[in-house]
């Protein structure tokens, strides 16, 4: 464990500098922004740098904190939701071919149902509570996790299980050394495809259901016209958005998964 | 051979058969193996060799008859080398050892010990198995098995997918390890020549169903066989009329049938 | 008298005579500089002003020098084909110390002279290496042909400007950027060496280095824009954006060189400590178009002095001494020397925040020069002489595998 731990610390700076590649690309967007602002209506597109001092006001306002702060929590506590439950039944459903069978047409039905549908359904059931975004998200982070779950479980090498029995790998070991490895393989992917889709998903159930949060500060803007504080409240969203997956999921998942990136 | 004796371990199946479905694939299979012989089991794909050998690991439940397996300790190895890709190579050969308790330190110098005699530094033994070559995973799976210390070595196929130069260089690691101490092993293989070189007793499988057909003995020491010696034997099983009827060859023996005696080839 | 100038030990090679008129090139043309701003010396009178003269010298002037030495050495190596012929080198050698009469004296005998004798050589550097880089089977090295093909684009955009009587000034910092491309391109070529053969050195096995296509291409694409950017529409925000992503692009290409202790090797660190300021300076520019901090002159002298000068330096001392077939400098001299120039780029770099105070500009002038003063104190005997192995020519140290 201290070994690993202290392989991730070696790998660490390595990483965060490979974050330069990252942010030149993002720069270079930043630069097609303001190419793109030059030639349009700044009700239409403000340049970056104002949106970013709107940002910066807004920010430093403390307002920006608290709203984005309340998103974070509903977005959190639904992607969480999603997570828990979404992993637990997959796997249980990976493990009995009847299940998966059976769970097929559901997922399907969940893809299928727009969010916006839910919405509408979560509005009517939690009213202008934070229940709504939060089953709004559990509801659209739910498909791709469990099927994540359920692929990583149905997909197991029946070889490797024939070698774990003909070495009679204990219960416990089998678990850790064979089941779990495998199975995360699938399941970070869909982790970080549903974190995505929490964030986007939370804003737009703010911005019909709720009064606080950055989905209505979302609204207010609109209704005011205000192009730069949108973006801004969007530059917000996407930036907490990037913090959370490259700061925190990814370097675990590349730990997760050293074995599989080093071929 | 000293350790051959009454009291010594063995493997013994009796009228062992297994059927999947309606489908019989092996009936009537008796079988002796003491310690320290190497037994192959030669025929034609679909002959239910690799049925025998899951019941004997125990990899499928025995239907009928009765295995009794005297040793106490049993490895296998598959076609594939089936390691765990999440896990170094170090850690995949130190597998078995970990699932019997041994602590840490323990199976790491242990598993370093038999990689060593592999020829698997620790820049190999810190890899992951996509990083190593086929030939290295073999040896990894190979040596998962040996350190195990196993009085039963199980091989299924196990060196049919490898090349020439591989091949020999793991026969001589088995043969070696083999020499150390009275480990027995039970082979299976489509190759006849593997067979003939590694093996004291070959026996040939017929199928539908799988059935032993006949079995020859050699009884000089493997290691000792030259390269002349296993080629004129191989010759010799090819001549036999119910060797070519088990693999489904057509017109048996030519002329003048090879004296399989003569090469040290002996009909059970 | 033409034969035995063409026999003599100094034109062995391409890069023996333009390496050494560089590196006079910097020490006269720096001399002349401090002179001015300092001691209130005159300089020529030449269209666009004295700036104009000191960017115009220091790139058409040195660094050209540089260039086309390095690259009349390098390319038939790379591409294992014939070096460029002597009478060929010597013509070379000839207009462009004409160019650097006639560019001086352009105030009084018109631009047209000096337009002509700086265009010129770069015409004949690309027709000396143009074919051997087309005819390589793989075309691997085509790049340093598109950027000598750039090199020629800003010379003659800089004399369209200054015969139309427009400021000519777009096209020197053009000029920069598209050095700065040619070290990234070159650089690839020769950190494989000096970097695995130092990773040699310390017995490390286990890792090597792999100058990552994708990386440089990003830096390159970065400074690219950035250069365009800058001739177009100069100080626009787009230009500060593009300059800070060339920036975090260089920060990125540095990934490749963190293998551990390697790094501190002298040849490695110095070629290292290029990219460190090349970020830098492209940084502060950004920051200067952005913001009310920084400094676009700091941030362009630093690519000037730190990136450029020092990437030269390094470079004139590798290729610049294997191929006189001897091995490489040991001597403590050199990383004095590299130091000292990024001493004086970082003090060129502050003197744009503080412009009352000479001493920076004493130390910064001061550095280059030393830097390449002992550049010709060490090489003007090596260069002057035969060579040691009895090589008649370009090729590097004879016994190396």
């Amino acid at each position: 464990m201290i070994g690993i731990l202290r392989q991730w610390l070696a790998g660490l700076p390595a990483y965060l500098w490979g974050g330069w590649g990252a942010i030149a690309s993002l720069l270079l967007l930043l630069a097609g922004w303001e190419f793109a602002s030059q030639w349009l209506d700044p009700l239409a597109l403000p340049d970056p740098r104002t949106v970013l001092a709107t940002l910066h006001g807004l920010l430093t306002d403390g307002n920006a904190w608290s709203e984005l702060g309340i998103t974070g929590r509903r977005a959190l506590t639904g992607f969480a939701l999603s997570l828990g439950i979404g992993s637990a039944l997959g796997m249980l459903a990976g493990l009995s071919m009847t299940a998966s069978m059976m769970a097929r047409p559901w997922v399907t039905v969940l893809v299928g149902t727009p969010p916006i549908g839910w919405l509408v359904l979560a509005m009517l059931w939690f009213g202008a509570s934070d229940g709504t975004p939060v089953f709004t998200v559990f509801v659209a982070c739910f498909p791709p996790i469990f099927i994540g779950a359920m692929q990583g479980v149905r997909t197991l090498d029946g070889q490797l299980r024939e070698m774990a029995q003909a070495f009679a790998l204990p219960p416990l070991q089998r678990l850790f050394d064979l089941y779990l490895p495998h199975v995360l393989s699938y399941l970070f992917p869909a982790w970080i495809t549903a974190l995505g889709v929490s964030w986007k998903v939370v804003v737009m159930a703010e911005l019909l259901a709720t009064a606080d949060g950055v989905g209505a500060a979302l609204a207010v803007t609109r209704s005011q016209l205000d192009t730069a504080g949108t973006l801004a409240w969007i530059v917000a969203v996407v930036g907490a958005l990037l913090a959370v997956e490259y700061l925190l999921l990814e370097p675990v998942k590349r730990e997760v998964e050293r074995w599989r990136t080093l071929a | 051979m000293a350790h051959i004796g009454v009291t010594a371990p063995a493997l013994e199946l009796a009228g062992v058969g297994h059927a999947y479905r309606a489908r019989t694939v092996l009936s009537g299979i008796d079988l002796h193996l003491p310690a320290g012989r190497i037994h192959a089991l030669v025929g034609p794909s679909g002959c239910g060799k690799t049925t025998l050998l899951h019941l004997v690991a125990g990899l499928l439940p025995l239907q009928d008859g009765a295995i009794r397996n005297g040793f106490a300790r049993s490895a296998c190895m598959f076609q594939q080398p089936r390691l765990l890709p999440w896990k170094s190579a170090l850690d995949n050969i130190a597998l078995g050892l970990k699932a019997r308790g041994v602590p840490r330190a323990a199976r790491h110098a242990q598993a370093r010990d038999q990689a060593r005699r592999f020829g698997l530094d620790d820049t190999a033994l810190a890899q992951y198995p996509q990083q190593l070559s086929g030939g290295m995973q073999s040896r990894v799976a190979l040596a998962r098995a040996l350190v195990l210390a196993p009085d039963l070595l199980l091989l299924d196929e196990a060196f049919s997918a490898l090349d020439v130069g591989l091949k020999a260089e793991l026969y001589r690691q088995l043969l070696a390890e083999q020499a150390r101490r009275p480990m027995a092993v039970l082979m299976i293989t489509h190759d006849l020549m593997e067979a003939v070189r590694l093996a004291h007793a070959v026996w040939v499988m017929a199928p539908e169903p799988g059935r032993i057909a006949t079995g020859f003995r050699f009884d000089d020491a493997p290691a000792q066989r030259t390269d002349a010696q296993v080629y004129a034997r191989t010759a010799g099983l090819l001549d036999d009329a119910t060797v070519r009827a088990c693999f489904g060859l057509d017109a048996p023996a030519p002329a003048a049938p090879l004296a399989l005696a003569a090469v040290g080839g002996l009909r059970c | 008298m033409l034969n035995r100038l063409l026999a003599a030990p100094l034109m062995l090679c391409a890069f023996r005579p333009l390496f050494l008129l560089a590196a006079g090139a910097a020490v006269l043309g720096m001399a002349a500089w401090l002179g001015f701003l300092l001691l209130g010396w005159p300089l020529p009178g030449v269209p666009g002003g004295p700036v104009v003269w000191h960017a115009h010298e220091l790139l058409f002037g040195f660094t050209f020098a540089a260039i086309a030495g390095f690259v009349l050495t390098a390319v038939p190596e790379f591409v294992d084909g014939p070096a460029a012929p002597r009478p060929a080198v010597l013509a070379l050698v000839l207009l462009w110390l004409g160019g650097r009469v006639a560019w001086s004296a352009s105030g009084v005998i018109g631009p047209w002279p000096a337009a002509v004798l700086n265009v010129a050589p770069v015409l004949v550097v690309i027709a000396l290496v143009a074919p051997l880089l087309w005819r390589d089977p793989a075309r691997r090295h085509l790049s340093i042909l598109w950027a000598l093909l750039a090199w020629l684009a800003v010379t003659a955009g800089f004399y369209t400007d200054v015969l139309r009587g427009e400021p000519p000034m777009r096209s020197l910092h053009a000029a920069i950027g598209v050095v700065m491309v040619l070290v990234v391109i070159v650089m690839s070529r020769i950190s494989m060496r000096v970097v695995n053969s130092a990773l040699d050195t310390l017995g490390e096995t286990a890792v090597s280095y792999l100058a990552r296509p994708p990386r440089r291409h990003l830096a390159v694409a970065c400074i690219v824009l950035f250069t365009l950017a800058d001739v177009l529409a100069p100080g626009a925000p787009v230009a500060g954006w593009l300059a800070l992503a060339a920036a975090a692009a260089l920060f990125n290409l540095q990934g490749d060189w963190h293998l551990g202790r390697v790094l501190l090797r002298r040849w490695v660190l110095m070629l290292y400590a290029v990219y460190v300021a090349m970020a830098l300076g492209y940084a502060l520019i950004g920051v200067a178009v952005l913001t009310d901090l920084g400094s676009v002159s700091g941030g362009r002298h630093l690519l000037a002095i730190g990136a450029l000068g020092l990437s030269i330096f390094v470079v004139m001392n590798i290729a610049g001494r294997i191929h006189t077939g001897r091995e490489l400098d040991t001597r403590r001299w050199i990383p004095i020397a590299a130091g000292v120039l990024l001493l004086a780029a970082v003090a060129r770099a502050a003197w744009s925040w503080w412009p009352a105070d000479g001493t920076l500009l004493w130390l910064a002038g001061g550095g280059w020069g030393l830097a390449f003063g002992a550049f010709i104190a060490h090489y003007l005997p090596l260069y002057w002489r035969p060579r040691p192995d009895g090589g008649l020519g370009c090729e590097g140290v004879m016994d190396s595998d």
